[in-house]
Order: structure tokens, then C-alpha cells, then sequence
């Protein structure tokens, strides 16, 4: 009788965990980000091109912001690889900022440096 | 200097292959899920016989078969786990969630070591019941495994 309790309170405990998850998670989707598109503009301070995320930090005139790019693939198609930009290139973003404004961060749906554009989600691009 | 030799797995040819490809790294990740599968698995299927939450099967032949099914799948995932590292290296090292992980397995590992010291344990491979001291080892394993595969999810979202 004791065991089966453990056993539960064991699984309640663990499907807890998962539940709540999901709550704090997730650069994955868009759930987590301003539901308006904005633009922001920087100095690249460092490129990654890889997975599991592609991302650029940049420096703002409010302080540094991380970029997340496409995933892999969406990064590669959009044209943006190694030795397209350099740390020290401008950037403009356009994409949705991070729902909690604590965080620096932007979810990019095009990138422009040095005058080529970089469509992550040619889909979700939304023209002024 | 430990630093440097970390940070230098980012500038090898099996990372920037990694970094490249479109079907390394999610390989390599699978390998690592697959790894993880068989640790946490074993682990905690013996912990619970050891604790008695399981009661099935005879720990004299559980233990041995387990404990080295568990070994296998941590080979696996710390083989994988430093090639998926090497994508990034000074990324993760800069990742609180990573750093905890880091010392939960150690941790667990130093419990590891500390079970197969414990003449308890001989005792349970020789069919004796498992003594309060081999329980305790086990709550902690359990405690510890778990909570590193936490910390290793949470390597993504800090």
C-alpha cells in the first residue's frame, strides 16, 4: 500500500515537472515573443551559424540584444552563411521582441547587412 | 588551461563538421538521447529495486546487468555530449545550466564510485538484502540522474 503510494506521488511528481515546462520554455515557436513586428538596428559582436540556433549578439543604443536567426535549414535558404557578415557590420533587424522585456532578445524574420536582405520567414515578413 | 583545451574542441574539424552539416548534429543528438535513455533507464530501474519500490527479480542478478547497461549508456552520452559541446564551446561554458549539470554528474559519478567501494555492495551481488547505507546511495543516484537530465533540458532556455 505504501509503495503504491510512493510509485504515485514518484509519477505526479515527474508529470508535474513536465507540465510546468512548457510554462518557462521555449525559444522554439513564437508564443514567447511581441505578437508586433518591429525593427531594431546594431553592431554585430558576434555570428553564429550553426546548430542548434543560429543567432547574432548585437550592441544597440539600449545595450546588447541577441538575435535568433531561422533554425539551420531556414538560415541556410535565407542565404545567410559563413562570411556573409562580419562582427563590426550593421544590422537591421525586423522581427518580434521577447514578450518579457527583461530579455534582449528578438526573434529575426529578416536581417539586413550591408544592404542584403536575409528572409528567415519569408511567410511572416510583414511590409509597413 | 582546462579552459583553453575546452574552448580549443570548438576549432577542430569534427566540430566545424558539426556546425555544417545538416545531419550530424541531429544524429549526434539522438545518439546522445539514446545514451541518456539507457542511463536513466537502468539507473532507475535499479535504484527503485534497491530501495525496494521495485520488488521483482533478484538484485544479485539485477545489479550487475544494470549497472553495466547504465555505464554503457553514460559512455554514450559523454562521447556525444562533448561533440555536441564542441559546436560552441565558450557558449555553453557561459551557460549556468550547463555548469550545473556538469556538477550534478560529477556528483552522481562520485556516488557511483563511492556504491562500488561500499562492501554493501558485494553484499547484494553475493544475494544479501541491501543495507540502509546501499538505500540511501540509491535516493541520492536517483536524485542526482534526474535532476542532470533537468539541467541539461534547461541548457536551452536560460
Amino acid at each position: 500500500m505504501r509503495t503504491k503510494s510512493t510509485t504515485i506521488t514518484i509519477i505526479s511528481v515527474l508529470a508535474g515537472i513536465l507540465l510546468w515546462l512548457p510554462e518557462v520554455a521555449a525559444h522554439h515557436g513564437w508564443n514567447w515573443t511581441e505578437d508586433k513586428q518591429t525593427e531594431m538596428t546594431g553592431t554585430i559582436t558576434e555570428i553564429f551559424i550553426g546548430p542548434p540556433h543560429p543567432r547574432l549578439m548585437i550592441e544597440t543604443d539600449a545595450g546588447p540584444w541577441q538575435v535568433d536567426l531561422g533554425n539551420p535549414r531556414q538560415t541556410r535558404n535565407a542565404g545567410f552563411v559563413e562570411g556573409e557578415a562580419k562582427t563590426g557590420d550593421k544590422v537591421l533587424i525586423r522581427g518580434h521582441r521577447s514578450a518579457n522585456k527583461d530579455e534582449h532578445i528578438i526573434k529575426a524574420v529578416r536581417a539586413t547587412i550591408n544592404n542584403k536582405q536575409y528572409t528567415f520567414y519569408p511567410d511572416l515578413l510583414r511590409e509597413d | 588551461m582546462l579552459t583553453a583545451l575546452l574552448l580549443g574542441l570548438g576549432d577542430t574539424a569534427l566540430a566545424a563538421a558539426l556546425r555544417q552539416s545538416g545531419i550530424v548534429y541531429p544524429l549526434t543528438g539522438s545518439a546522445h538521447i539514446l545514451g541518456l535513455g539507457l542511463l536513466a533507464g537502468s539507473i532507475v530501474t535499479l535504484d527503485l529495486r534497491i530501495l525496494r519500490i521495485i520488488k521483482r527479480g533478484a538484485l544479485s542478478e539485477l545489479a550487475p546487468l544494470l549497472s553495466r547497461v547504465a555505464a554503457c549508456g553514460l559512455l554514450l552520452a559523454m562521447i556525444t555530449g562533448v561533440l555536441l559541446f564542441s559546436v560552441q564551446p565558450a557558449h555553453y561554458l557561459g551557460n549556468g545550466a550547463f555548469l550545473l549539470k556538469l556538477l550534478l554528474i560529477s556528483l552522481a559519478l562520485i556516488n557511483v564510485f563511492v556504491v562500488h567501494c561500499l562492501p554493501h555492495w558485494r553484499a547484494i551481488l553475493a544475494g544479501q538484502p541491501a543495507a540502509p547505507l546501499l538505500k540511501l546511495t540509491a535516493g541520492i543516484s536517483l536524485l542526482l540522474w534526474l535532476t542532470t537530465i533537468v539541467a541539461g533540458r534547461w541548457i536551452a532556455f536560460v
